[in-house]
C-alpha cells in the first residue's frame, strides 16, 4: 500500500504517515476516531518521496505496515513537535481543508500576486506553529517576512496563517455576518493600529475561539518563511456554492471551530 | 367456519374494522331514526320527545328557500371536496424530479404512512370503546339519539383522521414536486406548494360542512345530540393526532439536531444523519396531519356550539345561519386560494404578499356574504315565534318584548331585520386577523420582540432564555386582550339580552373566525411542504449535474427552496394563533351550554331554559363556593401536567434517537457516504415512542373532567372548566409564541447579524430554539384540542354527573352513590396510570444503553489495535 505523508497544521502540528488517500484521511481525522478531534482539520499533503534525517524515515515501511487483516494503517504519527520548520517549503503539496463533519476540499498553491495587497489593516489568523489572531498593517508577504525574521524576538522559523475578512457595514462597524467573538475589541485594535503609525501588528487575541472559520477566509492561506511564500487561494463564494456545495454548506453551518 | 375466522384475522379486516363499524353506524343513523318515529313518547308542553328523520323537509316552519339553501350548502361542501380533488390531480400531474429525489420522498412518505397506520391501530380500539360507551351511557329517552350520538362520534373521528391522513399524504407527494418545480421557476414551486396545502384546507372545509349539514338535515332541531358526538369524535382524534404528531415531530427534530448539528456538527438534512428522514416525516405528521385534524375539530366544535346555542336562542334560523355562513366561507376559500399565484422571478416578499392577498380576498368575500345573507335571511316576525314555539328566554333575546329596542346597527331601521349574528361573524374575521397580527408581531423577525431576543443572544444562552420567557409571557397578555375585546364586542352586540344570546354571539364569533379555514390550513400546510422540499433539495439535488445541464440552476433552485421555506415558516406561525384562539372561543360558548345543561338537566331540554334558571345556576359558579374553587385550581393545573407529560415524552424519545444515531455514526462508511444510514430504525423509534406516549395524555384529557365531576359535583366541574380554559389558553400562547420567537431569533442571526452562523450568539440562539421546539410544536398546540376535549367530555357526561356524583347527586340512592364512587375510582386510577406511565423510564432504555456501551468498547478496542 502506498504511504502518504500528511502534515497536520491545525489544530496541532504533526507529521503523519497513512495509507489513506487525502480525502479519506481528512474524514478519518474529523470523524473516524474517538480521540476527540472535534472541529476543523487543516493538513498539507507532503511529498511522498520525502527524505529526512530529522524525521528518521528509514524504517517507515515497517512502522507503517498494513494491519494483519490487510486493512490500511490510518495514522502513524512520525513527529509531533516543530515539524513544519523541518520540512522544506518545496515538500508542501496541496492544502486540505476538512470540516468538522469530514467534508474535504483541497487548495493548490500558486504564486502570490502583489497586486492583491490591500491598503487597510489585515486580520490574520495564525495557524501554525502558534495560533494568535493578529491585526497587521503589513501585507501577507511582508507579514511572513516580518514574522520569520530571525531578528524578531517573537518570530517563528516558518509561519502558516489565513487572511480573514474585515468587512464593514454602512455605519463603519464590522459587518454583522462576521462571527468574531468580540467585534468591538477588533474595532478598538484597528483604531489603535491606525493611530499608532509605528505599530505594525497588534495581537487581537492570544487564544481566539475560531467560530465559523471557513466563512471568514478572505484571500486564502499563506505558508512561508524568509526563503519564500506559498499562497493557497480560497475559492470565490460562487464557486463554493456550486462546485463545492456540500463542503461549503458544512463549513458555513458549522457550530464548532 | 375456518374461512370466516381467517377473514376476520386477515390484515385487511384488522385495518378496516373501524370503517366497517362506521358503515354500520351510518346505516343505523338512517335506519334506526326511521324506526324511532313510531315511538310514542309523552311530552310536556314545548318538550320535544318524538323524532322523525329528515323532519325539516316536511316541517312547515322551514321554508322552501331554507331547505333549498341547506341543500345548496351541502352542494358547496361537495364542491369544496371536488375542488380539493381537482387540486390533487394538479399536484399529482406535476414533475417528480430525479430518481434520487423520488427515493428520498418515498422514504419520507413510507415513514409518515407507517406512523399514521400505527396510530390508527393504537387508538382504533379506544374509539370503538368510546363509541360503545356513548351508546350505552345515553341518558335521554329517544333511542334514535343513542345511535345518532355514538354514530356521529365515530364519523367525526374518522373524518378527523381522514383530514389528517389525506393532508399528510398530499404533503408527502407535494414536497417532491415542489423540489422538482424549484429547478424550473419560483412561481411554479410556490403555487404547487400552496395548492398542496389547499387540498387539506378544502378537505377540512368540505368534510366539516358536509358532516354538520348532514346531521342537521337528518336530525333537524334535535341535532345537538349527534352534533356533540360528531364534535367529540373530531376533537378526540385531533388530540391524539396533535399529541402523537407533536411528540414524533419534535423528538425527531430535537434528536436529529442534538446528534447532528450539536454533537457531530453536520448541517440540517444531511443524508448521513440517520434521523434526517424521521425529521422530515415529523414535519408531515406534526404540522400537516396534526394541525389539519386540530383545525378540523375547531371547525366542528364551533359549529356544534353555534347550532346548539342557536336553537336555544334564535330557534331554527339560529342553527341554519351558521351553516350558511360556513357555506359562504367555503366559497370564499375556493375563490381566494385559487388567486394565490407567484411569478417565475418572484421573491419571498411578493409570495407572502400573494398569500396574504388571498386571505384578504377570502375575508372580503365572506364579510360581504355574511351581510347579504343577513339582509336576506335574518328576518324575524311574530309568525316565526308562533311556528317556532320559542320560550320566554328566546323572546327576551330580541324584539318580542319591543322590536324598537334593537340597536340601530342591528337592523338599520329595517323592521324585522336582526343583523347581530352577521356582526358577530365580522368580529370573528377581525379576531382571526388580529390574532394573526399578534402572533406575527411576537414571532416575526421584522418586529421588536424577536430582534430583542436575537440581541440578547450576544450575551449568552441564559439571557436568550430569560428574554424568551419575557416575550412569551407578554404575548399571552396581547392575545388575551384581543380575545377579550372580541368577546366584549360580541357581548355588546347582544347587550341587554339573556346570556344564551351572548353565548350565541360568542359562538358566531368563532364561526366567523374559522370562515376561512381553507386559507388558514393552506397557509399552515404550505410550511412543512416547503420545509420538506428544501430537505429533498438538500439531499436529492445533484449540483454538478445540474450545473452542467444549466449553469446557475443549482444555486437558483436552492435559493428558491430556501425562500419558500422562509415564507412557509411565516405562514405556519401566523395560523397557530387562530387555532388557539378558536379553542378559547369555542370553549367559552360551550361553557354557556354547560351552565344551561346544569340548569335544565340535559341537552334536549335546553330550549326550555328560562333566564332565571340560567342566572341562578351561573350564580352558583363562584369561587366563593369551595367546590368550585377546588375545581378551578385543579382545572388550572391540568394544562401544566399535560404539557409536562408531552415535553417529557419528547425528551425521552429524543434520548433514544440520539443513541441510535450515535451507534450508526460509528460506521465509517456512513460518514464517507458509501453507505446509507438505516433511516427506518429511527423512524420506528419515533413511531413506537409517539404511539406509546400518546395514551397517557389522552387518558388525562378524558378522565380528569370525569373525576372532578363525579367526585366534586357539577359546579366543581364548571370551576374546573373555567380554570382549564384560562390557564390552557395562557400556557398555549406562551409556549407557541416563545418557541416561535426563539426559532426566528435563530433565523435572524443566521441571516447575518451578531456574527451569523457558528458565532457565540448563534450558539445561544440554537439553545433557545431547541428549548422552544417542544413548547411550540408539541405541548402548545396540543393544549388547543385538550381544552375542547375536556369541554366536550364535561358536556357529554354532565347528565350522568348530575345524577351520580358523590358530592350532590340528583338520584339519592345508595346504588347511585356506589356508581359515582366506582367511576371516580376508575378515573383516578386511569389518571394515576397516565402520570406513572409518563414518568416511567422505558423498558427499552437499558437495552439502548448497553448497545451504546458495547459499541464504544468495540471502537476503543479497534483503536488500540491500530496504534
Amino acid at each position: 500500500m502506498k504511504i502518504h505523508y500528511y502534515m497536520l497544521s491545525y489544530r496541532f502540528e504533526a507529521l503523519v504517515a497513512s495509507h489513506l488517500e487525502p480525502e479519506a484521511f481528512g474524514l478519518y481525522m474529523a470523524v473516524g476516531t474517538q480521540k476527540n478531534t472535534r472541529g476543523n482539520v487543516l493538513f498539507f499533503e507532503i511529498d511522498p518521496d520525502l527524505h529526512s534525517d530529522y524525521f528518521h524515515l528509514e524504517d517507515i515501511q515497517e512502522r507503517c505496515a498494513p494491519h494483519k487483516d490487510g486493512s490500511p494503517k490510518r495514522s502513524k504519527y512520525i513527529s509531533v513537535y516543530r515539524v513544519m520548520e523541518h520540512l522544506s517549503l518545496s515538500a508542501f503539496g496541496k492544502l486540505y481543508l476538512t470540516t468538522a463533519d469530514g467534508r474535504v476540499i483541497n487548495l493548490e498553491a500558486s504564486g502570490y500576486d502583489l497586486s492583491n495587497n490591500s491598503s487597510g489593516p489585515n486580520l490574520y489568523q495564525e495557524l501554525c506553529p502558534v495560533s494568535p489572531l493578529v491585526l497587521s498593517a503589513l501585507s501577507p508577504d511582508v507579514f511572513t517576512k516580518f514574522m520569520t525574521d530571525p531578528c524578531n524576538p517573537v518570530g517563528v522559523p516558518r509561519i502558516f496563517f489565513a487572511d480573514l475578512l474585515l468587512d464593514h457595514d454602512e455605519s463603519g462597524r464590522l459587518a454583522g455576518y462576521l462571527p468574531y467573538s468580540d467585534p468591538m475589541h477588533i474595532v478598538d485594535c484597528i483604531n489603535e493600529l491606525k493611530h499608532r503609525r509605528t505599530k505594525q501588528t497588534k495581537t487581537v487575541s492570544r487564544n481566539p475561539h475560531i467560530h465559523g472559520f471557513f466563512r471568514t477566509i478572505r484571500r486564502g492561506f499563506f505558508l512561508g518563511d524568509q526563503s519564500g511564500i506559498k499562497y493557497y487561494p480560497f475559492p470565490e463564494k460562487r464557486h463554493l456554492e456550486v462546485e463545492y456545495a456540500k463542503w461549503w454548506r458544512s463549513a458555513s453551518e458549522s457550530l464548532v471551530s | 367456519m375456518t374461512r370466516i375466522k381467517n377473514l376476520l384475522r386477515s390484515s385487511t379486516a384488522r385495518r378496516n374494522y373501524l370503517f366497517v363499524l362506521m358503515i354500520l353506524f351510518v346505516v343505523a343513523l338512517f335506519y334506526k331514526p326511521g324506526l324511532s318515529q313510531t315511538e310514542s313518547v309523552t311530552s310536556k308542553v314545548g318538550e320535544v320527545k318524538s323524532f322523525v328523520p329528515f323532519a325539516l323537509f316536511s316541517d312547515p316552519k322551514y321554508s322552501t328557500l331554507e331547505i333549498v339553501c341547506l341543500l345548496v350548502v351541502l352542494g358547496i361542501a361537495v364542491s369544496g371536496l371536488l375542488y380539493a380533488l381537482l387540486l390533487v390531480k394538479q399536484v399529482f400531474r406535476a414533475d417528480t424530479g430525479t430518481k434520487k429525489m423520488q427515493e428520498i420522498a418515498a422514504a419520507v412518505r413510507e415513514g409518515a404512512n407507517a406512523y399514521l397506520g400505527a396510530q390508527f391501530k393504537r387508538i382504533g380500539p379506544l374509539i370503538v370503546i368510546i363509541t360503545l360507551l356513548l351508546f350505552f351511557t345515553y341518558t335521554g329517552t329517544v333511542d334514535a339519539f343513542r345511535w345518532g350520538r355514538s354514530g356521529a362520534f365515530l364519523i367525526g373521528a374518522l373524518f378527523s383522521w381522514t383530514v389528517g391522513f389525506v393532508g399528510m399524504r398530499l404533503a408527502t407527494a407535494g414536497n417532491l414536486r415542489v423540489a422538482a418545480a424549484a429547478t424550473r421557476s419560483y412561481g411554479e414551486a410556490m403555487q404547487l406548494g400552496y395548492r398542496t396545502g389547499t387540498v387539506t384546507g378544502m378537505l377540512t372545509d368540505g368534510l366539516g360542512l358536509l358532516g354538520g349539514t348532514m346531521i342537521f338535515l337528518i336530525f333537524g332541531d334535535l341535532a345537538y345530540e349527534a352534533l356533540l358526538g360528531f364534535g367529540f369524535g373530531g376533537t378526540l382524534l385531533a388530540l391524539f393526532m396533535r399529541v402523537g404528531g407533536g411528540i414524533y415531530t419534535k423528538a425527531a427534530d430535537v434528536g436529529a439536531d442534538l446528534v447532528g448539528k450539536i454533537e457531530k456538527d453536520i448541517p440540517e438534512d444531511d443524508p448521513r444523519n440517520a434521523a434526517t428522514i424521521a425529521d422530515n416525516v415529523g414535519d408531515n405528521v406534526g404540522d400537516c396531519a396534526g394541525m389539519a385534524a386540530d383545525i378540523f375539530e375547531s371547525y366542528e366544535v364551533t359549529i356544534v356550539a353555534a347550532m346548539i346555542l342557536g336553537m336555544a336562542s334564535f330557534g331554527h334560523k339560529g342553527v341554519i345561519f351558521p351553516l350558511l355562513v360556513r357555506g359562504i366561507g367555503v366559497l370564499g376559500s375556493i375563490i381566494s386560494t385559487y388567486t394565490v399565484k407567484a411569478g417565475a422571478n418572484d421573491t419571498s416578499d411578493t409570495a407572502l404578499h400573494s398569500v396574504h392577498r388571498g386571505f384578504w380576498i377570502g375575508s372580503a368575500i365572506s364579510v360581504l356574504g355574511f351581510f347579504l345573507l343577513g339582509f336576506g335571511y335574518l328576518h324575524f316576525d311574530v309568525n316565526y315565534f308562533g311556528l317556532e314555539k320559542l320560550n320566554e328566554l328566546s323572546k327576551l333575546g330580541y324584539w318580542a318584548v319591543d322590536p324598537r329596542n334593537l340597536p340601530w346597527f342591528a337592523n338599520f331601521g329595517i323592521s324585522g331585520l336582526d343583523l347581530r349574528p352577521a356582526w358577530t361573524c365580522l368580529i370573528g374575521v377581525f379576531l382571526a386577523i388580529s390574532l394573526n397580527k399578534v402572533t406575527s408581531y411576537f414571532t416575526h423577525t421584522g418586529h421588536a420582540p424577536v430582534k430583542s431576543l436575537a440581541k440578547s443572544c450576544q450575551t449568552g444562552h441564559a439571557t436568550n432564555i430569560i428574554q424568551g420567557f419575557a416575550v412569551g409571557y407578554e404575548s399571552t397578555v396581547a392575545a388575551i386582550i384581543v380575545i377579550a375585546a372580541a368577546v366584549m364586542l360580541s357581548v355588546l352586540c347582544y347587550a341587554g339580552t339573556p346570556p344564551l344570546f351572548v353565548a350565541y354571539g360568542v359562538a358566531m364569533t368563532g364561526i366567523g373566525m374559522l370562515t376561512l379555514t381553507g386559507n388558514t390550513i393552506s397557509m399552515d400546510v404550505f410550511g412543512p411542504v416547503a420545509d420538506n422540499a428544501n430537505g429533498i433539495g438538500e439531499m436529492g439535488y445533484e449540483p454538478v449535474d445540474m450545473e452542467k445541464e444549466n449553469p446557475g440552476s443549482y444555486k437558483r433552485a436552492r435559493q428558491i427552496l430556501a425562500d419558500l421555506d422562509a415564507v412557509g415558516n411565516t405562514t405556519k406561525a401566523e395560523t397557530k394563533g387562530i387555532a388557539i384562539g378558536s379553542a378559547v372561543i369555542a370553549a367559552v360558548s360551550l361553557f354557556s351550554s354547560f351552565i344551561a345543561v346544569i340548569a335544565v338537566g340535559s341537552e334536549d331540554k335546553i330550549n326550555l331554559l328560562s333566564v332565571g334558571q340560567y342566572i341562578a345556576e351561573a350564580g352558583k359558579l363562584t369561587v366563593a363556593n369551595p367546590s368550585v374553587f377546588i375545581g378551578f385550581l385543579i382545572g388550572g393545573a391540568v394544562p401544566f401536567l399535560f404539557s409536562s407529560m408531552l415535553i417529557r415524552a419528547v425528551g425521552r424519545a429524543a434520548f433514544y434517537i440520539v443513541h441510535e444515531c450515535r451507534i450508526q455514526f460509528r460506521d465509517p462508511h456512513i460518514w464517507d457516504g458509501t453507505k446509507k444510514p438505516d433511516y427506518g430504525r429511527v423512524v420506528n423509534i419515533c413511531t413506537n415512542t409517539a404511539q406509546k406516549e400518546l395514551i397517557g395524555p389522552g387518558f388525562l384529557a378524558i378522565m380528569t373532567p370525569i373525576l372532578v365531576g363525579f367526585l366534586l359535583g357539577p359546579y366543581a366541574l364548571g370551576g374546573f372548566l373555567a380554570g382549564m380554559i384560562l390557564v390552557g389558553q395562557l400556557l398555549a400562547v406562551f409556549m407557541s409564541n416563545a418557541g416561535g420567537a426563539w426559532d426566528n431569533a435563530k433565523k435572524l442571526i443566521e441571516d447575518g447579524i451578531y456574527g451569523g452562523k457558528g458565532s457565540d450568539a448563534h450558539k445561544a440562539a440554537v439553545t433557545g430554539d431547541t428549548v422552544g421546539d417542544p413548547l411550540k410544536d408539541t405541548a402548545g398546540p396540543a393544549i388547543n384540542p385538550l381544552i375542547k376535549v375536556m369541554n366536550m367530555v364535561s358536556l357529554l357526561t354532565l347528565g350522568m354527573v348530575l345524577n351520580y356524583n358523590i358530592f350532590s347527586p340528583r338520584i339519592q340512592t345508595f346504588g347511585a352513590i356506589i356508581v359515582g364512587i366506582l367511576v371516580a375510582i376508575l378515573a383516578l386510577g386511569a389518571i394515576a396510570w397516565a402520570v406513572w406511565q409518563s414518568k416511567k423510564e422505558s423498558s427499552d432504555a437499558p437495552e439502548f444503553e448497553s448497545m451504546v456501551s458495547e459499541s464504544s468498547e468495540e471502537e476503543l478496542q479497534t483503536e488500540d489495535t491500530l496504534k
